[in-house]
């Protein structure tokens, strides 16, 4: 019996929040039954609780804004971006309402308020339907990050965000959606994995445990499985041992539960489906750097997609988006070429 | 032998859940008969048989299966499928689910080693230093002659099979390599004039009109003239003259190479047939069309939109009797009156069945399409 899929467990997330705490809602567009969603993550929860499920027009700055208000005023709302890349609307109600709202009245006033967005491409939705927009919500005070992988449980990570009096961003990648979640333990026939950290802030793959690995990737959302199968390759192809950790947390990024395994590595990769220019994975590492300059064996590779907008047609779109082909010449880099 | 492979189904899944077969384990079926129902995100869809045969399901109903993944085959007769299931059952006991990387592989192939020497080592993932060690093992031991080298048949692993769609580009080229005596003949057109003015023309329209609009448009307009340039062919002696100009067009946005028809051409102004092959341009991009797009041409074109390409063989449609191909738009100089100036040229080239057309004829049609790009004028809107 296979695992849920992860837009499976997303929606039970939803169902048991909402049923556990009345101050939950969830506003966006498209949301009610039949239709439940773009990508079904609210399926039957307009039927179940119709009073909490608002299905706005298209306007991410006027719905995430009354969120803001409604956090403010003690509620829970759970807001859906259905397509990232129109965030940018969105932007200033976060930052200088939401974020703000924490600390700006002298005492600390906790916002329950979890902005959930699909991000990602791969699926030939074109130029303004598949962006990563993780990197412009980088470093904004009391704005929390967080993005959807297939190891940590969204049952638990949707309960906790709501709770954690923040407001915080919670990054879908659409193409995981119809992935399935994995538990502990064996992951495929070659990989397994566990997690790491006191409050198990990383899920940790690997071949088998190993005192220097040749390299360690760093991955979140769904280039875990880019990551996958370029260590796969790089494994059988030239025996190479690879690490793949990934959190949930993206900012602040929680490096402690990390550095042993990447002090030990042999070549560190951080890797993302964003741009480079302020993004993520060059802001992770800059704190590698601040932690482990001088026992580095080599620099940091960052892996992003190309500065290009993103065609739709697919055999274009995959020149443009990080693959498992990148990830994999980056791995076998010049050890295997010396 | 013939498998059945999950097709991809849409653009947001890459697995589907086999909701039910319509055929049972063993049952005949013919080539067009619905054989399972599969369940993605969106809808529900029916696989139906490529093949006649008969069926050995390989996956029950409820299970997951990944676009390109074989859910079962279909087989010519009672003895094949009984040997297959017999083969798979052998090489199943024979070999365990093994990981050997390529290092190891090498270092036992170089030793003669087969997977079954490698169950002393009690390991599913086998590295090079495991070979070794295994080897070393058996340093002491009398030597073992020399096993038979593990037999390899069929496609290598790492092969791609074509998709369903590629392969009936396959059958039609090939066929038509096979049959048609074909001969080729390019023409140079100076296209400064009709490039201004269908800037022109599009800015009215409210669309993007080309020379490709425009010549297929001017093309269906030869049909009286040349009406064996639209014919069928009957057999190596005779056609059929075309009573229509529906002509093809050669569209590949990256999800195949589709051909739909414009439909009675020579009945159509210039503006709908830009909104036809506007049309057809995102159903390319999507890669699906309706069935009725696709059949009947009497004549096509190809059109090669990569910048710089000077000419372009077609590869006349069975059936049909010449292909043209409009090629890309480029600069020269030239002496103009003593001066030199500058223009843009393109190169059109057709192709034709030479049992049934001359390099007269095909000089002729070419040179009628020249003159009319070369005058293209206010009156060639076609409104």
């Amino acid at each position: 019996m296979q695992a849920e899929r992860i837009v499976e467990n997303l929606n039970r997330a939803h169902h048991e929040l909402f049923g556990r705490d009345p101050a939950v809602c969830l506003i966006g567009e498209d949301l009610l039954d039949p239709y439940g969603g773009a990508f079904k993550v609210s399926r039957d929860l307009s039927t179940r609780f119709p009073e909490r499920v608002l299905s706005a027009p298209i306007s991410e700055c006027a719905f995430t804004g009354m969120a803001c208000g409604m956090a403010l005023a003690g509620e829970k709302p759970i807001v859906e971006i259905m397509f990232g890349d129109f965030i940018g609307y969105a932007f200033d109600p976060l930052w200088n309402l939401a974020a703000k709202s924490v600390s700006m009245y002298g005492r600390r006033v906790p916002i329950h308020l979890l902005v959930r967005c699909t991000v990602g491409g791969n699926r030939g939705f074109g130029a303004t339907h598949s962006q990563s927009p993780q990197k412009h919500f980088l470093g904004i005070p009391d704005l929390d990050l967080f993005e959807v992988n297939p190891f940590h449980d969204n049952v638990e990570l949707l309960a906790e965000l709501i709770e954690r009096g923040n407001p915080v961003l919670l990054f879908e990648n659409k193409t995981l959606y119809s992935r399935h979640c994995v538990r502990e333990g064996a992951l495929d026939d070659l990989f397994s994995w566990r997690f790491i950290g006191p409050r198990r802030e990383f899920a940790k793959i690997c071949i088998e445990e190993s005192e220097s690995p040749d390299a360690v990737i760093v991955a979140s959302g769904s280039v875990v499985f880019s990551a996958l199968e370029a260590a796969r390759r790089a494994f059988l192809d030239h025996e190479l041992e690879t690490v793949i950790l990934t959190p949930a947390q993206l900012h602040p990024f929680p490096l402690a539960p990390i550095l042993d395994d990447l002090a030990r590595a042999k070549r560190i990769l951080v890797i993302e489906e964003g741009i480079a220019g302020g993004s993520w994975a060059e802001s992770v590492a800059t704190a590698i750097y601040s932690r482990l300059w001088g026992r580095l064996e080599n620099p940091v590779i960052c892996l992003h997609s190309k500065s290009s907008i993103i065609p739709c047609a697919r055999h274009l779109e995959e020149r443009v988006l990080l693959q498992s082909d990148h990830v994999f010449e980056a791995l076998i880099g010049e050890s295997v070429r010396a | 032998m013939h498998s059945i492979v999950i097709p991809k189904l849409n653009a947001n899944d890459d697995v589907c859940i086999l909701t039910a077969w319509s055929a049972a384990n063993g049952e005949r079926v013919s080539a067009g008969a619905p054989l399972a129902v599969v369940e993605t995100s969106k809808t529900t869809l029916e696989l139906v048989a490529e093949a006649d045969g008969l069926l050995l399901r390989d996956f029950e109903a409820g299970d997951e299966a990944r676009v390109g993944q074989t859910i079962g085959y279909l087989f010519p007769d009672e003895v094949t499928r009984a040997a297959f299931l017999d083969s798979r059952a052998r090489a199943a006991t024979e070999t365990p689910n093994l990981h050997i990387t390529h290092k190891a592989r090498d270092l036992m192939d170089r030793h003669r080693l087969i997977e079954s020497d490698l169950a002393a080592l009690g390991k599913s993932v086998i590295r090079e230093s495991d070979v070794r060690a295994l080897l070393e093992a058996r340093a002491g031991e009398p030597d073992r002659g020399l096993p038979p080298m593990p037999a390899r048949t069929g496609r290598p692993v790492e092969a791609i099979e074509l998709t369903r769609h590629q392969r009936a580009v396959a059958r039609t080229v090939t066929a038509s390599r096979r049959e048609i005596p074909d001969a080729f003949l390019l023409i140079k057109i100076d296209c400064d004039r009709a490039l201004d003015s269908l800037v022109a023309t599009s800015a009215t329209a409210g669309m993007q009109i080309g020379l490709l609009e425009a010549l297929v448009w001017l093309t269906s307009r030869l049909r009286n003239s040349y009406p064996h340039f639209f014919g069928q062919v009957i057999d190596d002696e005779s056609f059929l003259p075309a009573k229509t100009a529906h002509i093809g067009v050669t569209l590949d946005q990256g999800r195949g190479l589709f051909v739909p028809v414009v439909r009675d051409a020579d009945r159509l102004t210039l503006d709908q047939v830009a909104e036809t092959l506007d049309e057809y341009r995102y159903h390319a991009f999507r890669g699906e069309f309706e069935e009725s797009a696709l059949g009947e041409g009497t004549f096509s074109v190809a059109f090669i939109a990569e910048p710089d390409v000077v000419f372009s063989v077609p590869v006349i449609l069975p059936g049909q009797v010449c292909m043209l191909s409009l090629c890309a738009v480029m600069e020269e100089l030239v002496f103009d009156d003593g001066e030199v100036r500058a223009r843009r040229v393109t190169h059109l080239g057709l192709a034709y069945d030479h049992r049934f057309i001359n390099g007269r004829e095909a000089g002729a049609f070419c040179r009628d399409l020249k003159n009319a790009i070369e005058s293209w004028g206010e009156d060639h809107v076609g409104r």
